[in-house]
């Protein structure tokens, strides 16, 4: 049914929405639609202003012109707490709190919304299954966890209260190949598994186009364009695109 | 126990109670031991009268008995006429007797008795070998010797009747002036640490050291008629008490008084001793403490001053703190204001604490607790300020309020910080705690002050082993509080 579907599911809608920082222009009058269940990935070098639109969705700061909408609401300070326990955020290095145990991070917010303690351990257990965590490392401290079980434990964290979004800015960014391979794997499987709205922020064309059908390019503080990896590839919209298209290095040819 | 009930339970048991005890009647007395001697020949004709009285000694310099007596917070001690005509009362003649002064005394609620019948008045001294090479006798000879180094005590160089006075009056070129405390004095005058000082006439070292004192040949140092000042309720309140006070006058004259000075000073008799002698009744010993007992008391006195004063300034400064973390404009204002309290010296601290708190325990605390406010709160901010930005990003994107964020994520990621700041703030307090003595809040600074007042090295260090031991206790005492309180989380190195 439509109308059950779409309390389950969150769309975002940024209007004409500015914001800068000091000097620096981080959104400039930008325009975009994330629709309810949809899968993006957002684009670009550093200091584009991808990260600057998911704080802006989450409402951790607020555009200095513009509206942010949230299911065609605009989004005010009096429901900042509200959508932010809808909505699961993970970034790089996972942020875990280190004087907490993993269990102890899950627990934060299921705790203070009132769940037993019994039904935050089978949550956990849950996730951890989802995420292929070895149960015993839930007990051990951010300190003790490498950086792939650290970032199993920070997506467990953003999905104990099973939210309605994920937004994740460059989740994968500090762990080495091969992990990063396999947590690339599970979570395109996750997100597929769960069909939530993801938001994904990525330096990484590859790596963008593996997660999602459409890709968000941004540049200064704008969009330059938005469509699928084929549009980007055969009809750039600039010619930085077909730049930041030809900057993924492939492997050198070796002679046989 | 979860971390806040800790915070709580470390708290709580820093402020103990305390019991406060009415007074009968209370005699003061500076930090000199002729003013001590009097304070306790008071406390023992009061015994004699019949009237119950108690002598809080060495409370600092003429100032601070001033104030106290004015204030209530002592109800009798021993002055001298000139320090009241040129330091305590404002328009009166350098020279006005008694009854003068007793007129202009009465509206202030003070009475004063006749002359106890001995002038200590200031006297410039140097060594009698000295003064005989240099051919110097009387004051205006100094004049011809710009070279010679003064040692003068800090009451001295800064009263109107002390060093600028006679400087001027005898016209005297020397430039060489130091500060001393006077029971220093003579030491450093008798190893040729500096030339000339300034002594009163009384003082019982005088022949001890063979000093010669310099004739004031142009008259310049007015009378110091030894007298006591008594708050007038008195009269109503214990009247044979000062029926007895006023009797006193006339008995004492210069060579007895220095006769007891040197008794105490020079032979280490105690002065309740020396007073018994004098009046000629046995010395009630009852009240005499042995070592560990004194040490027990100093050590109570001291500790009650350092836990509530700490435990007050926590309280206060760890929301402070917080609140400065949190409003940027209002943080730089607290931090700038406790950062000017640190500023003040710490003497002046507790002299500036009497007109609000009298003297004893209380302004000491305040004077202690405002010191100890900047450390802890300066740490409570720096702590939260500190926080990696994404690990407050991540607790207000889970979506918890403000309110938990700071409980359950901010303050025990700065609790390292906030604790460091208590444990400096301890260090610093007991260390300060021992000026407090000076104000009559006893403490270890109780025997350093009467060590130094009477030359005694094992009762300085009777109050300066304690303090430093105390030092140490309370530093390994709050980095034992910071394992407990740390999260192991924050103890352990990040894995590679």
């Amino acid at each position: 049914m439509a109308g059950t579907e779409a309390s389950l599911r969150i769309g975002f809608t940024l209007e004409h929405a500015s914001k800068r920082y000091g000097n620096v222009q981080a959104l400039n009058n930008i325009n975009l639609d994330f629709t309810a269940g949809s899968t993006t990935a957002l684009i670009g070098s550093s200091g584009s202003g991808k990260s600057t639109v998911l704080r802006l969705l989450l409402g951790l700061d607020y555009p200095d012109a513009g509206n942010i909408k949230v299911d065609g609401r605009v989004l005010g300070p009096a429901h900042v707490l509200e959508l932010r326990r809808r909505v699961g955020y993970v970034i790089q290095e996972g942020g875990l709190f280190p004087h907490l145990t993993a269990q102890g991070n899950l627990a934060l917010l299921p705790r203070h919304l009132g769940w037993s303690a019994e039904k935050i351990r089978q949550r956990a257990e849950e996730l951890a299954a989802l995420t292929h965590l070895p149960h015993d490392v839930l007990r051990r401290y951010p300190a003790e966890l490498s950086g792939g079980q650290r970032q199993r434990v920070a997506l467990m964290r953003a999905l104990m209260t099973d939210p309605d979004a994920l937004l994740l800015d460059e989740p994968l960014g500090a762990l080495d190949p091969i992990v990063r391979h396999e947590l690339q794997d599970e979570l395109k499987r996750i997100f597929e598994q769960l069909g939530k709205t993801v938001i994904i922020v990525t330096h990484d064309l590859a790596e963008a186009a593996w997660f999602a059908e459409r890709l968000v390019l941004m540049r200064s503080g704008t969009v330059v364009q938005d469509g699928s990896l084929q549009d980007l590839r055969e009809r750039p919209a600039d010619p930085f695109v077909t730049r930041f298209v030809e900057a993924q290095r492939r492997l050198p040819k070796v002679p046989a | 126990m979860n971390r806040a009930t800790r915070w709580i339970f470390a708290i709580g048991t820093l402020l103990v109670p305390m019991l406060t005890q009415a007074s009968p009647v209370r005699i003061g007395s500076k930090v000199f031991t002729e003013s001590v001697i009097l304070g306790e020949l008071a406390k023992a004709i009061a015994g004699q009268a019949g009237v119950d009285a108690v002598h809080q000694r060495e409370l600092g310099g003429t100032s601070i008995l001033w104030k106290a007596l004015q204030q209530g917070d002592i109800d009798v001690y021993s002055e001298y006429t000139g320090t009241i005509t040129h330091e305590l009362l404002k328009n009166v003649a350098p020279d006005a007797d008694i009854p003068t002064l007793r007129e202009r005394l009465k509206p202030l609620g003070i009475g004063i008795t006749n002359s106890l019948g001995f002038n200590n008045t200031y006297a410039i001294g140097m060594l009698a070998d000295k003064a005989a090479q240099l051919h110097i006798s009387k004051l205006s000879d100094l004049a011809a010797h710009p070279d010679l180094r003064f040692g003068f005590s800090n009451e001295f160089i800064d009263r109107t009747d002390g060093w600028p006075g006679i400087r001027q009056r005898y016209g005297l070129p020397q430039t060489q002036v130091r500060g001393l405390d006077h029971a220093l004095a003579y030491r450093a005058v008798a190893s040729n640490a500096v030339d000339a000082i300034d002594l009163y006439s009384t003082d019982a070292e005088i022949p001890y050291y063979h000093l010669r004192t310099l004739d004031d040949d142009h008259h310049y140092f007015p009378r110091y008629e030894a007298v006591y000042l008594y708050r007038l309720a008195l009269v109503k309140s214990a009247p044979a008490f000062v029926t007895a006070l006023q009797k006193l006058a006339g008995r004492i004259d210069e060579n007895t008084m220095r006769q007891m000075n040197a008794k105490v000073k020079l032979q280490g008799a105690k002065e309740d001793v020396v007073v018994a002698a004098f009046l000629g009744i046995r010395a009630d010993t009852s009240a005499d403490a042995g070592l560990w007992s004194r040490l027990l008391q100093t050590s109570i006195d001291h500790i009650k001053l350092v836990v509530l004063s700490l435990g007050m300034a926590v309280l206060l400064a760890i929301p402070l703190g917080i609140l400065a973390a949190r409003l940027k404009r209002l943080g730089q204002l607290v931090i700038g204001l406790t950062g000017i309290l640190q500023t003040v010296p710490s003497l002046a601290m507790f002299v500036f604490m009497i007109p609000i708190f009298g003297i004893g325990t209380w302004p000491a605390i305040a004077a202690l607790f405002l010191y100890s406010l900047l450390p802890i709160v300066r740490n409570t901010h720096a702590g939260l300020v500190g926080i990696a930005p994404e690990l407050r990003e991540s607790a207000a994107a889970l979506g918890l309020p403000r309110g938990v964020r700071l409980r359950r994520v901010e303050l025990p990621l700065a609790t390292r910080s906030i604790l460091a700041g208590i444990k400096t703030a301890a260090v610093i307090n007991v260390g300060t705690a021992t000026l407090a003595a000076l104000i009559g809040a006893g403490g270890y600074g109780q025997p350093i002050l009467t060590g130094i007042r009477l030359d005694n090295i094992s009762l300085i260090l009777e109050g300066a082993i304690p303090a430093a031991l105390l030092a140490l206790l309370a530093q390994g005492l709050f980095e034992g509080i910071e394992r407990w309180l740390t999260p192991r989380g924050l103890r352990l190195e990040a894995r590679q």
